[in-house]
């Protein structure tokens, strides 16, 4: 029996960044679908329940803290598997997310893609 | 007779006494009556009188027997008179000393009540703790104001995430101040409309008599002084991020480049995407470094919040490197003291600080090579001692003094690590000096090297 693809939600406001990444990821055998900031990406998330969720931090309209406080109200989103993945490297930032149930706090400057696609698969293990 | 002249001479000076009064009338009198009967014929029918011929002789008598008195009067005045000055200095010497103790005494009391005023018109908050059974003594108004009015031991103190600091833990901070001068710590507690309050909290410990009798302590609010604080870490933590989103997105197409157009690539253009993408992690390897030392720079990365264990950090620091030693064959041997005691300088010091020092070693130690870490107490138990050995590549003599210096690179370190920043040493000894304590370096007998951190227990700001 064929295995089910995973999909994977790439919330970046970055383009070049997040085109990268959505191509690697894909290539990786997981479908990809991409929010342009927190509010596009809350909206997907709650619509498609991606397997997993990669989310920036520093984003307009709405950041990545809120995005996830929001996403945790939601009944589904509350157990959401969600890797951060952002160029901020706050430990109290990291620490407040990792509270909030993110399973990573990833610098993206410190990690390449295929680290990233790695820990993907770890946590979906 | 100059004994007689001498005595004779004080019969004027005497003071005026029963002897010297009956002395001066028995005088008086006789030369009255011998007046009378030389100078006034008069009354010669005294010439009759039946005794007359005795009367010279009584007049006489009398007239010695008042020089006599006056004599003996003025000898036993003379001793008299001394006694009496002796007295009177003791006197004066008293009522001097009387004065001197009532406007001491008075001084004092307004002495007291000018501390009192002062105590209660500081805006520093001060409580007085009994050593003996931890109950408070003193509470002043701005200890009261700051502590919302809560007794000071059953306020919950918070670290600066938020996390609670056990009763039990602040207690034993403060009796971390009785083992040789002062402590300090900065602490935050809940306003009851809910915000964060940082208090810069100091105890010292009170000797009186030789023996410890108070633990005193001072609380000052830098609330304002942490959100300045903040605002400047932001801002650094901001710059960074904007500078490493360009590098990740250079790093990351270099890494597209290198997996889907691989097979379209000739060797010398993959070696220049991989040289491109060494360089982004250099780059980026760079920013962190540069990020931290703009952290300690600004005293944003603070050495005094919270406490620091360094026994936790130490084992948990060396179980963190056991990895990567395991795969470069290294052993690692570790002597922990396990009695040493909580710090007060920050636990993000210690990590950084312990993390810098086993990371060089592992990097620097040779395959199946060996690294010592031995932590202990310092020879007068004010503080710590960490040293991480190596029989690794070592550093040249001549480069030595230089380790410290930012962005310095020994050169047999560039071979082995061609992208680190040089700061991760420089970081160490600012961290290190900035809570009050130095690092050393000396090379080992037999190659390799030997870092030596001593941190006190009650760090400096």
């Amino acid at each position: 029996m064929e295995e089910v693809q995973k999909t994977v939600l790439i919330i970046e406001d970055e383009a070049p960044l997040r085109k990268a990444l959505a191509r690697k990821v894909a290539a990786s055998g997981f479908i990809v679908r991409e929010g342009r900031d927190g509010k596009e990406g809350l909206e997907i998330a709650l619509r498609e329940q991606p397997n997993i969720i990669l989310l920036d931090i520093i984003m307009p309209v709405m950041d990545g803290i809120s995005m996830l406080r929001e996403l945790r109200k939601d009944a589904w989103g509350k157990s959401a598997r969600v890797i951060v993945l952002t160029n901020l490297s706050d430990d109290a930032t990291g620490k407040d997310l990792l509270e909030q149930g993110a399973g990573e706090y990833l610098v993206k400057a410190s990690w390449t893609m295929e680290d990233v696609v790695e820990k993907i698969r770890a946590v979906l293990k | 007779m100059k004994n007689i002249l001498n005595k004779l001479s004080l019969v004027f000076t005497s003071g005026v006494t029963v002897n010297s009064v009956i002395g001066w009338i028995l005088i008086g009198g006789s030369l009255f009556a011998l007046f009378i009967f030389l100078f006034l014929p008069s009354v010669s029918y005294i010439e009759n009188f039946p005794a007359h011929g005795l009367i010279p002789f009584l007049l006489a008598l009398s007239l010695f027997w008042g020089v006599y008195l006056l004599c003996i009067t003025s000898s036993s005045e003379r001793i008299n008179l001394a006694a009496s000055a002796e007295l009177a200095r003791v006197h004066a010497s008293y009522r001097s000393t009387i004065a001197r103790l009532q406007a001491r005494s008075k001084a004092s009391i307004e002495d007291e009540q000018l501390l009192q005023e002062l105590v209660e018109s500081t805006s520093i908050g001060l409580v007085l703790i009994q050593a003996k059974d931890m109950s408070v003594v003193r509470v002043n108004a701005a200890a009261n104001s700051l502590l919302f009015n809560t007794p000071i031991l059953n306020v919950q103190f918070l670290h600066a995430d938020g996390g609670a600091v056990p009763s039990e833990t602040f207690q034993r901070y403060i009796m971390l101040s009785t083992r040789k001068s002062s402590v300090w710590s900065d602490l935050y507690i809940r306003a009851p409309d809910q915000s964060l309050r940082a208090l810069s909290i100091a105890a010292r410990p009170v000797f009186s008599g030789g023996k410890l009798r108070y633990v005193a302590l001072s609380l000052v609010d830098i609330t304002e002084f942490r959100e300045a604080e903040k605002a400047k870490s932001d801002f650094v933590s901001l710059a960074s991020h904007q500078l490493r989103t360009p590098v990740s997105t250079i790093n990351w197409y270099a890494e597209l480049l290198l997996g889907e157009g691989v097979e379209h690539l000739s060797n010398d253009q993959k070696e220049n995407i991989i040289q491109i993408s060494e360089s982004c992690r250099r780059l980026s390897k760079l920013v962190t470094a540069l990020l931290d030392t703009s952290r300690v720079e600004l005293g944003t990365l603070r050495h005094d919040e919270g406490f620091f264990d360094p026994v936790q950090v130490a084992t948990s620091t060396i179980a963190q490197m056991r990895p990567l030693a395991t795969r470069k064959r290294i052993s690692i041997h570790e002597h922990i003291d396990n009695r040493i005691p909580l710090t007060a300088c920050g636990s993000k010091v210690g990590m950084i600080v312990f993390e810098n020092l086993m990371t060089n070693a592992v990097k620097y130690t040779n395959e199946g090579g060996d690294i010592w870490c031995d932590l202990a107490f310092d020879e007068n138990e004010s503080g710590f001692i960490f040293t991480v050995a190596d029989n690794g590549i070592g550093i040249p003599e001549n480069e030595a003094p230089e380790i410290f210096t930012r962005f310095y690179r020994a050169s047999n370190a560039k071979e082995v690590d061609a992208i680190g920043s040089g700061l991760g040493l420089s970081i160490v000894r600012s961290l290190v000096e900035r809570a009050g304590g130095h690092v050393k370096f000396a090379p080992r007998q037999g190659g390799g090297t030997i870092f030596t951190i001593r941190l006190p227990f009650t760090c400096s700001k």
